[in-house]
């Protein structure tokens, strides 16, 4: 590229500073950007001249306007984030009771398996659960940091709760996704709630989930393929154990996942 | 009695009107409250750049759904003594939008960057409708206030840049000039462009 002419209006001759002005608009490539970034990061002067030219362009987003976004990006934003705060409490505390546990638990079988073979079955059983537990949240932290991640809120079907929130999380390319409920009416013991995956009219089962007191509950959706083939998703309340096919009469929520 | 609580000043409630460097602080401290008061004190600003420059309401409530969430999940980046909360917010919004912009761009633009075009206005464009509405949104009054005080060079430079989503690369092609034009027009612009808005006390 000829990089020489117009000299009339040139009074830099220093490449790099040259791009600064274009930098603070965003308009260079991400090649660009890594040269400009790393002269930032060692010139003191030619961080103030990018804080002059910042200025000007905060002038230009200051007059952009403003517009009220539809409340639906908050519910979404905020169901992530809520995701996010619930997955960091369930990764947490198992890791570190997971931790001490260790820490005794293998002196503790000993004894136990002297006095009972019995006790360490059940600690083993516990340790086993706390790990699929841990196992799980972790899952669910990698899906939420997935770049390119899709939240939808899944519109309620008429018979459902006017309390309802259905968010479905998921990564288009990736076989897991999240779904996150709230204000759902706890189901007696022999019914549970059942997602399903559709593709061109075709359900797919996705797991089966209940509800807390509080009507929350959380599924982790393993598909047998990228979740981004699928176009809708639905919950319907079935038999305890699920069914092979949706009972219809029970829909609780469908939508477009796309 | 009822009043009081009315009034915006109290909408911070009972933590009081928090300032935007310790509203940062507590976001990266991952406070939910924070977190909603950012977004209630900023979603309209930000709404507006990204329809500004995605011209659609979707990709925009896209581009600032993945703003926010960056910035809940970076929030402790954020330097106070750098810029305002607002202008690192909206540089995020911009960022997410430009690479939306270019990622449209390159799913369908092969044939479009090998015809370069004399005039800004005129360019063929894989999403023309978009575009069009993108570009329509450029005529905000303000800055075409001060815009048009500009030399036509280096406002087109600056609208390309900024509200188009181009790079100096493409920039330079579609206005059939070398790069070192397209740098001085971007930095001379800007400097002038500070000191109209600063006179029309935009």
């Amino acid at each position: 590229m000829n990089d020489m002419g117009d000299n009339a209006t040139r009074s830099h001759a220093d490449p790099i500073e040259d791009l600064i002005a274009l930098y603070a608009l965003d308009a260079l490539d991400a090649a660009d950007r890594a040269l400009v970034e790393r002269r930032l990061a060692t010139d003191p002067r030619a961080r103030a001249l990018l804080d002059e030219m910042r200025a000007s362009v905060d002038r230009l987003n200051a007059s952009a306007g403003e517009i009220a976004p539809p409340s639906r990006v908050k519910q979404r934003l905020l169901a992530r984030v809520d995701a996010d705060l619930a997955s960091q409490r369930l990764a947490a505390p198992p890791t570190s009771a997971w931790e001490r546990m260790k820490r005794w638990l293998f002196p503790v079988m000993a004894a136990a398996a002297a006095a009972s073979l019995v006790i360490a079955i059940g600690l083993g059983v516990w340790a086993a659960s706390l790990q699929r537990q841990l196992a799980q949240a972790q899952q669910e932290l990698a899906l939420l940091q997935a770049p390119g991640l899709r939240v939808v809120s899944l519109p309620k079907a008429d018979n459902a709760p006017t309390t309802a929130q259905i968010t479905f999380l998921s990564s288009p390319g990736e076989a897991t996704g999240l779904l996150t409920v709230n204000g759902l009416t706890p189901l007696a013991s022999n019914q549970t709630y059942q997602f399903w995956l559709l593709r061109g009219g075709q359900p797919t089962p996705a797991g089966t989930f209940n509800v807390d007191a509080d009507g929350a509950g959380r599924l982790l959706v393993r598909a047998a393929g990228p979740i981004g083939a699928f176009d809708h998703a639905g919950i319907t309340i079935e038999p305890a154990g699920g069914s092979e096919t949706p009972t219809l009469s029970a829909l609780v929520a469908i939508g477009s996942i796309q | 009695m009822s009043g009081m609580f009315d009034h915006p000043a109290t909408h911070a409630g009972a933590s009081g009107e928090i300032n935007d460097a310790e509203l940062a602080a507590r976001i990266a401290n991952r406070d939910r409250d924070a977190f909603e008061q950012l977004y209630d004190r900023y979603a309209a600003k930000a709404f507006g750049l990204a329809m500004r420059l995605m011209g659609d309401r979707a990709a925009a409530e896209d581009v600032i759904q993945e703003a926010f969430w960056r910035v809940w999940r970076s929030a402790g980046s954020y330097d106070p003594a750098r810029a305002s909360l607002s202008a690192w917010l909206l540089s995020i919004v911009h960022h997410c939008a430009v690479d939306e912009l270019r990622r449209q761009r390159s799913r369908g633009a092969s044939v479009e960057l090998d015809a370069p075009e004399g005039e800004a206005q005129s360019l063929p464009d894989p999403n023309a409708d978009t575009q069009a509405r993108a570009w329509a949104n450029v005529q905000s009054e303000q800055v075409q206030a001060a815009l048009a005080v500009l030399p036509e060079a280096q406002r087109s430079v600056i609208e390309m840049a900024y509200f188009g989503g181009y790079t100096r690369q493409e920039i330079a092609q579609r206005l059939n000039e070398p790069l070192g034009t397209i740098h001085t027009r971007a930095r001379l612009g800007l400097i002038k462009l500070k000191a109209l808005l600063a006179n029309l006390n935009v």
